[in-house]
């Protein structure tokens, strides 16, 4: 299936081509990212006020 | 009281710090809700707000659960995956409302739709939209547009975004800075569209810089709506050795746009990292790893009612037994096939199906190439390498044949594993043999491909891609058949489960967890063919359906002996190919009856005369009387896309099977 534009790179395993996702647990992280988006929130109801 | 549900990525950078990439509305609310969410926030803030209704708009595009399986599942990859688990609005109806007496109301709307019914706001209401309204300010201006989102950040805090050059009046910024960013080996910057297209196989270009002027070079070339951005690699942000982005779902809610959090998680890139991936003479990274830097999944054509069957490279043995490469393939080309020694024409080793059967009656005869469409891949490819070294590699859903408990199934590459032993002829002494696979990878990869007819028989054969090597040819069937095999694992009390679909169907491969998974009861593997013409059945009244009465069917294909009881597919008008017609043109009376748990709407209604009509006579399928299923328009745009198949005539069907669902005959 290579084509002389195409480097045929394989990959061992099923999983491998799949999307995986996973739950964030960490407090710290969440909070980082919650405090963004109350930043955006903020800033939408500011320029929009 | 009205909210609106959005998704924000983010990328953590190597300093640390979170830099949010875009906002979104019109999500899809794609993980299991219940493994995901702070249930008791939820319901706090449903109850200390005194809502007496919920209101849920969404289209069915937003609430299809695809989470993916974790490796450690340890999930038997030939088996279909599973897109199961409770949508959000399921969550909201079952586990928030109903407990605490609180009506629910859902909306839906078209996949498509840029706009919402109107529901008059009170404050004993929460009105909560998922699907995308263009005339609301999040999504319009926010969510839609990126430099309109990217500058408000960066104006209320630089570091919240990745460094970026928008060259623009308005909302312009410039944050690159003189020094360049080292992700090592992998891409550092890349160029992005002001609204993100839909198709991802330019955007975003990813690039590996190397010296500020190739940087200023890039940004002097850029087009008007494009901009250059930093891209975050964190060595240190890995997951299943993957790059992955996070991504907050949040419900926003009130005229002072206050947040609640719904759930936040982590969602990797389809292709694992490696030390070094490969640049075009322009430092652009190539197309086969793009799919390690960026988050879309690769999508084949475009078009999912597409099933090809060769690419450019591919060797089909012609009757002659000379080899022409699919790109050279004629119409009316005589090519070479396989068939059996009964009346029907395909492998049709009369009552049976077992290897033995299939090797003793088979015969090499011809095929004709009625139709070759061509079309554009950028996708994923399966190749396998068997024990006798031959290689064979083809698109996920091409379909070969393999011996399982001694009988020959139809397979899809895409569920293929080590140790399957597959169908190939011997393209010497035209002896058919079995191999096995030894070895499974896949690449990504773009190709010119084809969508080809053979007839009278489906089958053709494609020869070994084995540089030096070219005797086995391996048994391979047309996607656009007419006859299907089917193996049921005959659980023998109809069930429906819970979530509305039943236990027993035909199912394609193998379903050794079926009593497991459904409640069925034992599971015994049968196999059958279907989809043809064939005398009616007896009804089920009750009890265990009539023996082999299917074995008088003379529909085409291969198919064996069932030594167990029929699925009640079968039973329903003789007919279970897992392909059904499902096009919304050939349905009337056509009502709305449920969504279920995967978030798919399903109707009742009665197929249009002449269709009836047409099937009776030229299939002795009978399709009159009411039905319940899926409208198979409804799933373009969804992840469910790809069970749905273009027939030659232009109407849609439905690959039930693949749908984890039944077309139901109820009346």
């Amino acid at each position: 299936m290579a084509t002389e534009n195409n480097k045929n790179i394989k990959y061992p395993t099923r999983f491998d081509v799949r999307q995986q996702s996973k739950k964030l647990i960490d407090d710290t992280k969440k909070n980082s990212i919650i405090s963004i988006i109350h930043n955006f929130l903020n800033a939408v109801k500011i320029k929009h006020s | 009281m009205r909210a609106v549900i959005i998704g924000t990525d983010f990328m953590k950078d190597t300093d640390g710090s979170f830099k949010t990439i875009e906002t979104n509305t019109g999500i899809g609310l794609e993980v299991a809700v219940e493994k995901h969410i702070d249930s008791g926030s939820l319901t706090n803030f449903i109850l200390n707000n005194n809502f007496e209704e919920v209101h849920f708009i969404y289209s069915l595009s937003n609430l299809l659960v695809t989470e993916l399986d974790n490796p450690e599942d340890n999930i038997d990859i030939s088996q279909p995956v599973e897109m199961v688990g409770v949508n959000l609005a399921t969550f909201i109806s079952s586990s928030v409302c109903a407990p605490n007496n609180i009506q629910y109301i859902q909306h839906t709307v078209d996949v498509d739709s840029v706009t919402i019914p109107f529901i008059e706001d009170s404050d004993n209401k929460l009105i909560i939209r998922v699907s995308y309204d263009t005339t609301a300010l999040i999504d319009d201006t926010y969510a839609r547009d990126n430099w309109e989102f990217l500058k408000l950040m960066y104006d209320t805090n630089p570091n919240s975004i990745p460094k970026c050059y928008i060259n623009d009046e308005e909302l312009g910024i410039d944050s690159i800075g003189t020094i360049l960013r080292d992700n090592g080996n992998h891409p550092n910057y890349c160029i992005k569209k002001r609204i993100t297209p839909s198709d991802n196989k330019v955007y975003p270009i990813l690039y590996k810089i190397n010296t500020l002027e190739e940087l200023e070079q890039i940004k002097s070339n850029l087009e008007v709506d494009e901009y250059v951005q930093e891209y975050i690699y964190n060595t240190d942000e890995l997951l299943y050795n993957k790059t992955f982005h996070y991504r907050s779902v949040d419900l926003v809610y009130g005229p002072e746009l206050n947040s609640l959090n719904l759930y936040l998680y982590q969602k990797t890139n389809v292709l694992p990292i490696v030390e070094s991936c490969d640049f075009d003479f322009n430092n652009k990274v190539q197309l086969w790893d793009r799919a390690r830097y960026i988050s879309k999944i690769i999508n084949g054509t475009g078009d999912v009612s597409v099933k090809l069957d060769a690419d450019e490279t591919t060797k089909v043995v012609m009757l002659d037994n000379t080899i022409k490469t699919a790109n050279n393939l004629n119409i009316n080309d005589k090519i070479k096939s396989i068939s059996g020694t009964s009346d029907s024409i395909e492998i049709n080793t009369q009552n049976s199906s077992s290897l033995s059967d299939v090797l003793e009656n088979y015969f090499v005869t011809s095929s004709t190439l009625i139709t070759k469409d061509v079309f554009d891949y950028y996708g994923p490819i399966i190749s396998i390498e068997l024990d006798n070294g031959s290689k064979f590699s083809d698109v996920p859903h091409g379909q070969i044949f393999k011996v399982e408990d001694s009988y020959v199934k139809l397979c899809q590459y895409e569920r293929l594993k080590a140790g399957d032993n597959l169908i190939l002829i011997n393209n010497e002494n035209n002896t058919m043999e079995t191999k096995t696979i030894q070895n499974i990878e896949y690449s990504i990869e773009n190709f010119e491909a084809y969508r080809i007819d053979v007839e009278p028989n489906d089958l053709f054969l494609s020869m070994e891609e084995t540089e030096n090597q070219s005797i086995y040819a391996i048994l391979t069937h047309n996607y656009d058949y007419d006859c299907q095999l089917i193996t049921c694992t005959a659980g023998f009390t109809p069930y429906i489960g819970v979530d509305g679909y039943r236990c027993v169907d035909g199912a394609y491969g193998t379903y050794p967890n079926q009593q497991a998974d459904y409640g069925c009861g034992q599971a015994q593997p049968a196999c059958k063919r279907v989809n043809g013409p064939g005398p009616q059945y007896s009804p089920w009244v009750g009890g265990y359906p009539p023996y082999n009465d299917y074995l008088s069917c003379t529909a085409m294909g291969i198919y064996s002996s069932c030594n167990a009881n029929i699925v009640q597919s079968v039973i329903y008008n003789n007919y279970c190919n897992y392909s059904k017609p499902s096009d919304i043109n050939l349905k009337k009376n056509v009502v709305y009856s449920h969504t279920n748990s995967r978030g798919i709407k399903i109707y009742t209604f009665e197929f249009i005369d002449l269709f009836v009509k047409e099937q009776k006579e030229f299939y002795d399928d009978d399709y009159s009387g009411k039905w319940q299923g899926v409208l198979a328009q409804e799933l373009l745009g969804t992840n469910y896309e790809d069970c749905l198949n273009l027939r030659e005539d232009g109407y849609f069907e439905v690959n039930y099977e693949k749908l984890n669902m039944n077309l139901e005959k109820i009346q």
